[in-house]
């Protein structure tokens, strides 16, 4: 009746809200059982059904680091654009240390079979085709070169296709890693991955 | 004998496992201070740190695993200490605090409720809407999420010890269940994500709580008022209605036969009443609906169910037919073997005490019983969606009954007079509370059902920054 008066007064005229905040009240009425309590509980109920709340808004990247709108979630690799990454492979050494580590250059996009990678400006060839799970396509480039302190990756896409790249935005504390192109050394006890960012230039797009 | 709040005569066993005649002081004591510090570590080594589990496992494991699931970041927030990535699934229960704030009337609203699944996860951001009247705008939104679900993962240690003092009565079995309700993996997980899935199990508790001790020996109007509004809010809960109206529909044949009826027909009028007012409410303010955003119908999937057993029956092709909205085969071939493997790899120690209930514990038998209907119900919106995958909250509220059977047993246990079951009781709940401790293999069986998926540590390094995460 109370929210029904708040309701009728043009306090609050939030029935979605008021439904929620009502039927709560009544199902602590019935544990409460005691006519004080429930007194009290309808003037919290009175009270949160006329004042509304402030709450701390959240703050959002804008843009996000997606692709175009009609793709959000994929970045079209325009034939004759490169994309270059320079990895810093820092303490792998001391990882493989330890134990023996597969490297792996993984890339998550669409047609990735026309994807041309090069290592250290070096064209990989034999790559085996991506994976293709529930339409996403996954591709595991062996990386051998594990040796040096980085490595810098070049993505291009072959003349006359549409290869497009995953935008899944890695974040660590104020920077951003965009791409889902990743470094990932690995055995079956422990998995070292290492991001980077696109390295801006002329001919690529962020 | 005694008749219990079963309805079942009690009588204790003799010899060797005879009963004490009272309570030990002592290991109540030791269970509450157990108990305490459960808490304590829980909320120091799973609530403080910050990981997200489930959006770890969607961006650092996803390629290397067989199956997609969930995206990467949909959005990012800028926090004091860096940015923070969010997943898709989680990010309306902020956007839906909006629509809550509005006082205006249907036709003047500047936000809608959005996304999926919204309406049936209004709960979450109602209830952090309804914290913010306390601390404001004083702490960052996320905090606030993290700050309900640590709350609703106390209010639901409290809502276990509850409910196991009304069925049992005794001075242990509550005990037990606070126990291990405060380690079970479902709310350990989640502290740090947005989505706050174990809702529709503390509801759940909270449902069968007001039901057992105010609205199973209550008058058919206020038994009906109160399915209605307990209906009706479940129906924001996470699925929470449903698993509700599953054990009250499963409860009412252990009542007694007067009150079986006018709680079963009680409790059809207050779902049926209670979808009503939603639909009031779906029309006025447009709510979105996961039965419609998945094209779900029940009665085309009864249908389709019908005509799979039928050519199932008859020796008929099956392949392009559906049962329970999954083709061919799949529900018995894929769907039950993953979430029946999934819920046995976390509970099997949990449901060999319960099973033992079934001898010792007259009293448990109803929460055995209950296992699989609840696990079936919890599990109804992968059904609903053909998802072939477990979601561990999904098998919480068959979880629970199992903890509840566990309880009784333990309780059972440690009420002997000789020294052996004691121990053995101790070092049960020890063993079961050790289990949970694993914390990936829980977060491997949480998000899709494989104990190894997130087992390798892993250290993750950024572009030139000197600091890494590892986990």
């Amino acid at each position: 009746m109370a929210l029904g008066a708040i309701y009728g007064a043009g306090v609050n005229k939030n029935a979605l809200y008021l439904s929620l905040l009502g039927s709560l009240a009544v199902l602590f009425s019935l544990i409460l059982n005691s006519w004080w309590s429930v007194v009290l509980e309808l003037g919290v109920c009175v009270y949160l059904a006329a004042v509304p709340a402030k709450f701390a808004e959240a703050r959002f990247l804008d843009p996000m680091p997606h692709g175009p709108s009609d793709s959000p979630w994929y970045s079209m690799l325009e034939p004759g654009e490169k994309w270059n990454y320079d990895f810093t492979l820092q303490d792998l050494a001391k990882y493989r240390g330890r134990a023996h580590l597969t490297g792996y250059l993984r890339i998550d996009g669409v047609q990735l079979s026309d994807l041309e990678v090069a290592v250290h400006g070096k064209a990989l060839s034999d790559i085996s085709p991506p994976k293709i799970i529930y339409n996403h396509e996954y591709l595991a480039v062996p990386i051998n070169e594990e040796d040096a302190p980085g490595l810098q990756i070049s993505l291009q896409a072959k003349p006359g296709t549409k290869v497009k790249i995953f935008c899944g935005p890695e974040a660590y504390e104020h920077e951003m890693y965009s791409d889902a192109v990743w470094l990932e050394f690995a055995n079956a006890r422990e998995s070292v991955l290492y991001h980077a960012k696109r390295v801006m230039n002329p001919t690529t797009n962020p | 004998m005694t008749p219990d709040r079963l309805g079942n005569m009690v009588s204790g066993r003799g010899s060797w496992l005879q009963a004490e005649d009272q309570p030990k002081r002592g290991i109540k004591l030791l269970l509450i201070c157990a108990l305490l510090a459960i808490i304590f570590g829980v909320f120091w080594f799973y609530a403080v740190p910050d990981t997200d589990w489930e959006m770890l496992s969607t961006k650092h494991y996803w390629s290397a695993e067989k199956w997609y699931y969930g995206g990467f970041a949909w959005q990012i927030s800028e926090t004091p200490t860096g940015y923070r990535t969010l997943q898709k699934e989680g990010l309306c229960d902020y956007f839906n605090l909006y629509p809550l704030q509005e006082t205006g009337p249907v036709g003047k609203s500047r936000y809608q409720i959005q996304g999926y699944p919204s309406t049936e996860r209004l709960g979450v951001p109602f209830l952090l809407y309804l914290l913010s009247h306390l601390i404001g705008a004083a702490i960052s939104v996320w905090s606030g999420f993290w700050l309900v679900s640590v709350l609703l993962w106390l209010l639901t240690i409290f809502l276990a010890y509850r409910i196991a003092r009304l069925f049992y009565g005794d001075c242990y079995a509550p005990w037990f269940s606070a126990l291990l309700v405060a380690a079970y993996p479902a709310l350990t997980l989640t502290f740090n994500g947005i989505k706050l899935q174990p809702l529709g199990t503390t509801y759940l508790l909270l449902g069968i709580y007001i039901f057992e001790r105010h609205l199973s020996s209550a008058k058919v109007p206020l038994k009906l008022i109160g399915l209605t509004v307990l209906a009706f809010w479940g129906m924001f809960a996470n699925g929470g209605w449903f698993f509700l109206a599953a054990f009250i529909f499963s409860r009412a044949w252990w009542l007694h036969r007067a009150s079986r009826w006018g709680t079963l027909t009680c409790l059809i009028a207050a779902v049926v009443l209670a979808r009503m007012w939603l639909a009031g409410l779906a029309k006025a303010y447009h709510l979105p609906s996961v039965e419609e955003q998945l094209g779900f119908s029940f009665h085309r999937m009864s249908a389709e169910s019908g005509r799979w057993l039928n050519a199932w029956w008859s020796h008929r092709d099956i392949d392009q037919l559906k049962f329970a909205n999954f083709r061919g085969a799949t529900f018995f071939t894929g769907f039950l073997p993953l979430i029946g493997k999934s819920f046995l790899i976390v509970h099997a120690p949990l449901l060999f005490l319960a099973l033992l209930g079934v001898w010792v514990e007259i009293r448990s038998r109803l929460f055995i019983f209950l296992v699989i209907p609840m696990l079936l119900a919890g599990h109804s919106g992968h059904i609903m969606g053909s998802y072939i995958y477990h979601y561990g909250y999904m098998s919480f509220p068959a979880g629970m009954m199992t903890i509840f059977a566990a309880s009784g047993t333990l309780n059972w246990l440690i009420s002997r007079k000789t020294f052996l079951p004691r121990i053995v009781a101790l070092a049960a709940c020890l063993f079961i509370g050790y289990t949970f401790t694993d914390i990936k293999k829980q977060v491997g069986l949480y998000y899709g059902g494989n104990p190894d998926s997130y087992q390798r540590k892993l250290y993750i390094y950024y572009g030139n920054e000197a600091s890494h995460l590892s986990y």
